[in-house]
């Protein structure tokens, strides 16, 4: 039995958010992981995919850069028996609408309850909390932790209550109340409201926040609220939970051969060769780091496509590098696919530079937007290819989900 | 080495641009405790590449009042003498939090370079854009390229690069307590400085043990009434100097203390701009922040304006000389004169005592008497202090004033801090290994 292969998309348009699914992953023991970004779901890389998880972001920005091709072959994978894990702005991507590039994404029949004809005007409080979605407008009456309840379509004899925090994610109405699998049922202490409680309770209270809807071998799952979020454990549960129940085990078991082949084409670093990689790459991170720790301090923030992005969300790319070094340290032998130590050092080394270089404009009141844009592409080259090396070099040769039910069953 | 500590020494060879680490044993702090009980033992094990050594006390950058030092050891070229002296301000702790606890500079560099010492990473960078430049020019070079304004250096100016006897070792764009002509030292290696800067974290052993203990120690410091006082001046008052603060209380703008010390010994002047400004200042150089007694007094003693000895003290940092070989060993009387006067200072500036300390210090107790009588014993008493003090990494002045920090509590809290046994005997013997 091989532990479920997923791939988190990392392409264009996503936010930080996909690092969350990392951790989750990583956690709960799911290593075979992949990171496609737009090419390669675009040229037929996620059909040997388990689950694709669509994390937070920029939904334009992320169906624009998929494009038709992308659609299509989201499509195709969930038909033949693949399993789509949307979360926020990934949870908006398959709903239907008449929007372009949007509307090369009809999948599923569910309809999104923040949603509104008008401008919502005055009762909304800041720039973060409303924004055009085509001819309408997607506004976000709140921010940070809900309650939440499943329903008993996900289990009849327990129903539970969690909560999970909304960053802009949608409130939903299915086609079919079945697909519903948790409601939002409440507001918590941590709830930042951006309109009267009205008019949250209205949008929000009784609708969909989990959704499950099924496409012949295959489902999507829609999550409004970051489930992912690493502060929110029961609800990091419920996603692992439901990829366990989809996926069993996995579609597409990969053979001893194959793997044996895999693992003869790959680069192997070592002794002092390794030392200098991990070395490099602590270098730039750790330049790149105390840039970042010092752009906090200042008042600034960038808008991308339909997302504003802070320093912060910087931090959190370097924060996943960064922790996972040492255990890359502890290994004798460093696993990874040839070109992928150039990638990352070049891409390392770019994002000090850049980041430098928009430290200086903002201390000079200069327009940074342009550089910020190069900084989070960057940003995403990097981690794609950190984890790549990380995951391949931690758990290549060996599956610890299998281990790990192996030892459960023994 | 798990607590308290990086566990790291680095050990870099400027002849070669080789840069090595090593484990910081555990059984060496049990034998040397920290701070100066192991610079001396590395510059000992090291002495045949006339070494300099950095290091960090033992409870450097904790909770511990007060502890913000690190160390300087190295044979001066003043005296001839091993001497250690003292890493002020926030320069100190930022050595450790930088991800190393010592680290021994071999041989010299066959170009200018300085030392990026960062997370755990130690880079040997091109001095090329710096070398030449003053002390203030070249800490705001390396704080733009780096791009972090809280970036801490350890450079030299001019006066380093020339090879004056009195070239100093500035922290930032600041005077040092160094007398022992430590830059002329790394002027030699071709050395310009360090740049220190790292985001880590200090791992203690029983860490709520600790910290509630220093807060205790903390709240016993605070009882004393000394600490309504702030300033160079007041010290200089409680010295028994008379019509410093009046003399100095038209340019003084505020005071400010090195990391987590109850006292604020720091003083910025404000020579080019209103010093009753409330804001931050929006210009590029409004004055100077003091830190020597000494230099201050010598100035004063010139009969110099409060005003122009700021700008004499300004100049000294910025050419990288020690100001208070300046006043003492210069023999000019007015700024213009003093200004010129850098390139040909030469003498002795007297070193007290067994010469191993720097007499940026005070000789004697501060605010309190400490129960202490009659020459001889304040001497043996400073320093022994001052040892203390750099073994543990606490600020030195503050050293000089504050009872409530004893040998006893030290020990106490490093030994909560590492889980180590760290006994008053070992401690005698690592102030004896010192003194020896």
């Amino acid at each position: 039995m091989n532990s479920p292969k997923i791939g988190l998309y990392a392409g264009s348009g996503t936010s930080h958010s996909w690092l969350w699914f990392v951790d989750l992953f990583e956690k709960a023991g799911f290593y075979n992981l992949a990171f496609p970004d737009e090419f390669c779901v675009q040229n037929d890389g996620i059909k040997d995919l388990d689950v694709l998880v669509v994390s937070g972001g920029d939904t334009f920005a992320v169906a624009y850069s998929l494009g038709e091709a992308g659609g299509l072959n989201i499509k195709s994978f969930v038909e033949q028996g693949g399993v789509y894990i949307g979360s926020c702005a990934g949870a908006y991507l398959p709903m239907k609408s008449s929007q372009k590039p949007l509307d090369l994404f009809n999948f599923v029949d569910v309809k999104i309850t923040n949603l509104s004809k008008l401008f919502p005007g005055e009762e909304i409080q800041t720039c973060k909390s409303c924004a055009a979605y085509g001819h309408d407008f997607v506004f976000h009456p709140v921010r940070e932790a809900l309650a939440l309840k499943t329903t008993s379509f996900l289990n009849a004899d327990k129903r539970f209550e969690f909560d999970a925090p909304l960053y802009g994610g949608p409130g939903m109405k299915a086609h079919d109340p079945s697909w519903v699998l948790a409601n939002y049922t409440g507001f918590t202490p941590k709830t930042v409201f951006f309109t009267s409680h009205e008019i949250a309770d209205k949008t929000l209270m009784g609708n969909g926040a989990v959704v499950r809807v099924p496409l012949k071998k295959g489902c999507f799952y829609l999550l409004g609220p970051h489930l992912e979020h690493p502060k929110f454990k029961q609800a990091n549960q419920f996603i692992i939970d439901a990829v366990i129940r989809e996926t069993g085990m996995a579609r597409n078991p990969v053979e001893l051969e194959n793997k044996k082949e895999r693992y003869a084409a790959k680069e192997k670093l070592s002794g002092k060769k390794a030392k200098e990689l991990l070395l490099c790459i602590r270098r730039e991170l750790s330049n790149s780091r105390i840039v970042t720790g010092s752009l906090e301090f200042l008042p600034v923030q960038w808008l991308i496509g339909q997302k504003v992005y802070e320093p912060q969300k910087i931090r959190v790319y370097l924060e996943s590098m960064w922790k996972r070094l040492r255990f890359l340290g502890k290994k004798k032998v460093l696993i990874l696919d040839p070109g992928l130590s150039e990638r990352i050092i070049h891409a390392s080394s770019q994002i000090t530079i850049e980041l430098r270089r928009i430290k200086q404009q903002i201390d000079e009141n200069l327009d940074s937007l342009k550089t910020a844009i190069i900084i989070f592409d960057l940003l995403h080259i990097l981690s794609i290819s950190f984890f790549e090396l990380y995951f391949g070099t931690m758990f290549n040769g060996m599956d610890p989900y299998h281990e790990r039910l192996k030892s459960k069953t023994s | 080495m798990e607590y308290l500590s990086t566990d790291k020494i680095l050990i870099i060879d400027l002849s070669t641009a080789e840069v090595e680490e090593e484990e910081l044993d555990e059984s060496l702090v049990e034998e040397k405790i920290g701070g100066i009980g192991i610079t001396k033992y590395l510059y000992n094990k090291y002495v045949d590449d006339d070494p300099i050594v950095i290091g960090t006390g033992l409870l450097t950058g904790t909770t511990y009042p007060a502890s913000a030092a690190g160390q300087i050891t190295a044979k001066s070229p003043v005296t001839g003498k091993v001497c250690h002296c003292p890493v002020i301000y926030k320069t100190g702790v930022e050595i450790k939090y930088s991800g190393f606890d010592y680290i021994v500079v071999k041989g010299s560099s066959p170009s200018p370079v300085y030392l990026w010492i960062h997370d755990g990473v130690a880079d040997i960078s091109d001095a090329a854009d710096v070398w030449g430049k003053d002390v203030w020019e070249s800490t705001d070079e390396l704080r733009k390229f780096v791009g972090d304004d809280l970036l801490q250096t350890m450079m030299i100016g001019p006066a380093g690069e020339n090879g004056s006897d009195y070239a100093q070792v500035c922290y930032n764009h600041w005077n040092s307590p160094d007398r022992f002509g430590f830059g002329k030292l790394f002027g030699a290696k071709n050395l310009k400085g360090f740049a220190f800067r790292g985001m880590g974290l200090i791992e203690v052993a029983e860490p709520e043990d600790y910290v509630e203990r220093s807060l205790e120690i903390l709240k016993e410091v605070k009882e004393n009434s000394f600490l309504e006082k702030k300033g160079l001046a007041q010290i200089l008052t409680a010295l028994g100097e008379e019509g410093v603060e009046e003399w100095i209380e038209p340019v003084t703008h505020r005071h400010s203390a090195d990391y987590f010390t109850p006292y604020a010994s720091n003083t910025a002047l404000f020579l080019d701009e209103d010093p009753g400004l409330l804001e931050e200042s929006k210009k590029d150089e409004p004055g100077v922040l003091v830190s020597d007694i000494y230099a201050l007094l010598g100035f004063k003693n010139l009969g110099l304006s409060a005003d122009d000895a700021g700008r004499a003290l300004k100049a000294c940092a910025k050419y990288g000389i020690d100001p208070f070989a300046v006043a003492e060993l210069g023999g000019k009387t007015t700024l213009e004169e003093i200004k010129g006067s850098f390139d040909s200072i030469s003498g002795e500036v007297a070193i007290p005592a067994r010469g191993l300390f720097t007499p940026w210090c005070p000789t004697g107790p501060l605010f309190n008497d400490f129960g202490l009588e009659g020459e001889d014993e304040i001497m043996a008493w400073w320093e022994r202090r001052q040892a203390i003090s750099m073994i543990f990494g606490i600020q030195p002045l503050f050293a000089l004033m504050c009872p409530e920090l004893t040998e006893e509590n030290m020990l106490e809290l490093a030994s909560l801090g590492t889980d180590l046994e760290l006994t008053q005997e070992t401690l005698d013997a690592v102030i004896d290994y010192i003194f020896g």
